[in-house]
């Protein structure tokens, strides 16, 4: 399943200055797993908690979640409310 | 209602009844933060920095102990070692550890029999301090030489060279910004400022806490989210989540502020060391400025290329924000907000959180959103007064869209900034003639909006009315809507339905009342809750008819037979079916536990009208109106106040409120007088036009009111004082003797 | 410090309480009586959130000390609805929905019932400036104003 993952342009120093990749993942678990692996200077963003929009929605990680083929996923800072 | 069904026409939602807790309210019966006690209660009082950065170098309460009534006395030598990461952060801003980092920071706690003399043991106290130097303002504490509040404050995400203030760095963008100012008619930019604002809730923190030495705990506390509480407290004193129980109290207003620890591990602490008598802390106002968790304060520039028929080309905006002493301003957010509302083919966001000497920021309404739209939503202005063109054309000219790509990345699902643009621009308001002195601002605001953790449950009583148990307080009108949406659910009447906001122990993990998510995210779950209990209804009802559960439908408060080929039967009522309960296999209940989806982000434009006394420098505000997209008004009167409210709150940002230091580096406006949030004689009516472009992804079309209000009037203000006087302000707020001195030498210095 | 005995008269009923000669009557309605209707916003008489009636005066009671209560008679927020029914006001507060987190609530119904018993036909201006004394942070006042006028006008109506 390859997805499309885009990140803020200020991670790019940790994934060889792309900040669009095209990954084969699964399920948003496994595409973390792919994206630690790989690159693993993201680690302590993605600890850190972040959220995601997939193909325009936004959501918390649901590692089991299941990723549409082709899906547009943005990752961005955890967001929160007052 | 059936499952499958986005009915157009409602029965309930949408119409005005009276809120459950009304009559609890205006009685004085209802129990707030501080309404309690308990036998052998003790009070709780904390010692607190007077200096805005110093090393702690000890701490004596020998005389403070021996007072009479002191029963005891804690410091950070009290809590757990060996904490990291932002548990840490939550600690060292809880109680003090090597250094205090604002005026204001806890550094011990006392619990006496009485505050008296509590307060008298804190004055016992003898602390030594070396006192060091400090910084306030953003844009000096980014200055390489700037006084360090922390060591190694930056995170992996600073780039190398960075101030020693710099806690974390945030780039993002697409398209070319350069190509885009080529192409540009007009380019033009700005430094736009504004002050730190206290959320100003009317109740202070309070809790009364209870920890014995089995490590079972109980806490009243007022907040909007007691898992985030317990989850904190049990954090930083190193407890067993599930052996603490919270309750929520009623609560005296939020707005974000509330949703974070301050007082109550000291209370928990307190108790402990008391060997297990409940300790009561109550904030007084200036703790409640001085420490606990305003805005971040602001300093922004913007870039923004135009063509000259009104079409955007393309954004550049770097912001700098002090969130306090630990890092957390919401700058991130802001720029996501920045260019949130426009499509634009490039944009670049560059954005620096930055410490100070200052009180760690906690969120309010919308956070960041405000700040980002004073800025871009001023310069547009700017731009179309440059190039004559109508503030709500050019808006709608480049206005977002379904399935265009938003600025920081996601495309929009189903969204209603159009038609809020054009409600606005229909509005009588925007044709209102004006006199000498006075002029009209419009803007525009943007929130996302948030889904999260959430569980409840829904039961049927032996009556057949439905008791729903939610985890999100009620801070202005949600046991109203969430009951709508049941009473909508069942087709039965609303006031069959009681609501209630459960502790800790008896749901799942709930996130709080923040986020404008209650009405949406418990509205959503209780929905599921009540289909579950409809499709057990509907299966006794089958088995007593004896035929298929799938022959049977609910509809308007009775089990049906789905049609004339499921058989002859009269409808059962909700009421039968209760009350057979115990006959027909047992208690009917039902649960949903989700990290709930489909948010709808919530647009809003706002149009103000003021008047400027080119004597004084006073604005009076004359006229103001509030459109924003609600996707369905649940009950439409608590929609409207949260654009309301939202709004004031805005105005007051924008015209008065903000924090005062000294060169000391020490707060000097600790209360109402000084810090002054509007009151009933500043302000006019505040209108309101409900836009219901509903959420697609929500049963009933919900999206998120609570925040967005509170964006468009920082540059809605700005812009009308451009009006009125010709002089642009781009720094907040716009006091009376900082309006004058614009109108005198054209500027205000920014 | 030793205590003063203090007999006062609160909503009708004849009340006794040992007022420590620091606490404010806030304070000993809060804490000695039972009675927390009325709330503490700022200890400095900014937010109107104790707003109680003293001897027919309006008044902040957070300014005032529980000893000065001697032999006077207060009016408390628990005791502005009837017997069988709530306030005019109080009713039209909830039908108009004029509180949200309602912690300012009291405090303003108090200082709301001080203005319509002077003076039942206010203009919006009045009702603004009357209640300026009484913050609210989750209104915007929109509402609470409309409700006062609406009391007003039904209590001119049904007198």
């Amino acid at each position: 399943m390859a997805v499309n993952v885009y990140l803020w342009s200020s991670l790019k120093k940790f994934t060889n200055d792309q900040d669009k990749l095209t990954l084969e993942a699964k399920s948003i678990g496994e595409l973390l797993g792919v994206l630690e692996r790989d690159f693993p200077g993201l680690k302590p963003f993605l600890d850190g908690g972040i959220s995601f929009a997939i193909n325009g929605e936004l959501s918390n990680p649901n590692s089991n979640e299941l990723l549409p083929d082709g899906a547009e996923i943005y990752l961005m800072q955890k967001l929160k409310g007052g | 209602m059936a499952k499958d069904e986005l009915a157009k026409e409602f029965k309930y939602i949408g119409t005005r009844p009276d809120r459950p807790d009304g009559f609890d309210k205006v009685t004085g019966r209802a129990k707030y933060g501080a309404d309690v006690a308990a036998v052998g209660m003790l009070h709780g009082a904390v010692l607190r920095s007077p200096y805005a950065h110093a090393r702690i170098k000890s701490i004596n309460f020998e005389k403070a102990a021996k007072l009479d009534g002191v029963k005891a006395i804690v410091t950070r030598d009290d809590f757990p070692v060996g904490i990291d990461g932002d548990t840490l952060k939550l600690l060292e801003n809880t109680i003090a550890g090597e250094f205090a980092y604002y005026d204001g920071h806890a550094i011990a706690a006392v619990a006496a029999t009485s505050v008296h003399i509590a307060k008298e043991a804190i004055n016992e106290i003898e602390v030594e301090y070396e006192v060091l130097p400090h910084v306030i303002d953003v844009d000096e504490a980014i200055k390489p030489e700037a006084p360090v509040v922390r060591e190694n404050a930056g995170d992996f995400s600073v780039p190398e060279g960075s101030s020693p203030n710099v806690a974390s760095y945030i780039e993002f963008g697409t398209g070319d910004i350069n190509s885009g100012f080529d192409k540009a008619d007009l380019v033009k930019s700005g430094r736009f400022k504004t002050e730190a604002a206290h959320q100003g809730y009317i109740e202070p923190h309070a809790c009364m806490a209870q920890l014995d030495h089995d490590g079972q705990g109980e806490m009243w506390v007022c907040t909007q989210g007691h898992w985030y509480i317990r989850q904190m407290c049990a954090s930083v004193l190193g407890l067993e989540a599930s052996k603490l129980c919270v309750t929520p109290s009623e609560i005296g207003g939020g707005f974000g502020g509330k949703t974070t620890i301050f007082i109550e591990p000291l209370a928990l602490a307190l108790s402990k060391k008391s060997g297990g008598r409940p300790v009561k802390i109550v904030m007084s106002r200036a703790e409640v400025l001085r420490a606990t968790g305003p805005t971040a304060s602001a300093s922004m520039d913007v870039k923004i290329g135009i063509t000259k028929d009104g079409y955007l080309t393309s954004g550049l905006v770097e912001f700098r924000m002090q969130g306090g002493a630990f890092g957390g301003s919401p700058v991130s957010e802001a720029l996501q907000c920045a260019f949130a509302s426009y499509n634009m083919p490039a944009v670049h966001h560059i954005g620096y959180d930055i410490l100070a000497n200052r009180p760690r920021a906690a969120a309010y309404r919308a956070p960041g959103s405000p700040m980002a739209a004073f800025a871009v939503e001023s310069l547009i202005d700017e731009i179309c007064t440059d190039l004559n063109l109508d503030p709500i054309d050019v808006r709608l000219k480049n206005a977002v869209k379904e399935g265009d790509k938003s600025s920081y990345g996601p495309k929009f699902k189903k969204i209603g900034l159009i038609e809020t643009l054009e409600a606005t621009k229909d509005h009588p308001n925007y044709s209102i003639s004006l006199g000498d002195n006075q002029g009209r601002g419009v803007a525009a605001g943007y929130w996302m909006n948030h889904g999260g953790e959430t569980s409840v449950s829904v039961s049927l009583a032996e009556d057949g009315s439905v008791n729903v148990t939610v985890g999100t307080p009620d801070i202005g009108g949600s046991r109203a809507s969430i009951a709508l949406m049941t009473a909508e659910t069942y087709g039965i009447p609303y006031n069959s339905v009681r609501v209630n906001i459960a502790e800790t122990g008896a749901l799942g993990f709930n996130e709080p009342t923040h986020g404008s998510r209650a009405t949406l995210a418990s509205g959503k779950a209780v929905y599921e809750a009540a289909n579950q209990t409809i499709s057990e209804m509907c299966k006794r009802v089958a088995k007593k008819w004896q035929i298929d559960p799938d022959a049977v439908f609910w509809d308007n408060g009775y089990a049906k037979p789905a049609g004339p080929n499921a058989g002859d039967f009269s409808p059962i009522s909700i009421k039968q079916i209760a009350s057979e309960m115990d006959q027909t296999g047992g208690p009917i209940a039902g649960h949903h536990e989700a990290s709930i989806r489909g948010v709808g982000h919530s647009f809003g434009v706002h149009i103000a009208d003021v008047e400027v006394d080119p004597e004084t420098g006073r604005i009076t505000v004359l006229r103001y109106l509030v459109a924003q997209d609600a996707g369905r008004a649940i009950h439409p009167s608590y929609v409207e106040g949260q654009f309301q409210g939202g709004a004031v709150q805005g105005i007051g940002w924008a015209l008065n409120e903000e924090y005062v230091y000294g060169t000391d580096g020490c707060l000097q406006n600790a209360a109402f007088l000084d810090y002054r949030i509007p009151v009933a004689s500043d302000l006019p009516n505040i209108d309101t036009v409900i836009v219901e472009v509903p959420n697609p992804d929500h049963p009933f079309g919900v999206r998120g009111v609570g925040e967005t209000g509170i964006a468009p009037p920082l540059p809605a203000l700005a812009n009308a004082v451009a009006a009125a006087t010709n002089v642009r302000l781009r720094s907040l707020p716009m006091s009376p003797a900082k309006v004058l001195k614009a109108i005198k030498t054209g500027s205000d210095g920014c | 410090m030793t205590k003063i005995h203090v007999k006062t008269n609160i909503n009708g009923d004849k009340v006794e309480f040992l007022a420590d000669p620091r606490e404010t009557l806030l304070d000993c309605l809060r804490d000695h009586i039972g009675l927390t209707g009325s709330k503490e916003g700022c200890g400095t008489g900014d937010c109107g959130a104790c707003s109680c009636i003293f001897d027919g005066d309006l008044v902040s009671s957070c300014l005032v000390l529980g000893v000065e209560a001697e032999g006077k008679s207060i009016e408390t927020i628990e005791g502005m609805a009837g017997e069988k029914e709530l306030h005019p006001l109080q009713k039209k507060f909830i039908e108009m929905a004029a509180l949200q987190c309602g912690f300012c609530t009291p405090g303003i119904l108090i200082a709301a019932k001080a203005l319509l018993d002077r003076n039942n036909d206010p203009t919006e201006s009045e009702v603004r400036y009357w209640l300026a004394g009484n913050l609210c942070r989750c209104t915007g006042y929109d509402k609470i104003i409309k409700a006062v006028m609406e009391t007003a006008r039904d209590i001119r109506e049904t007198a």
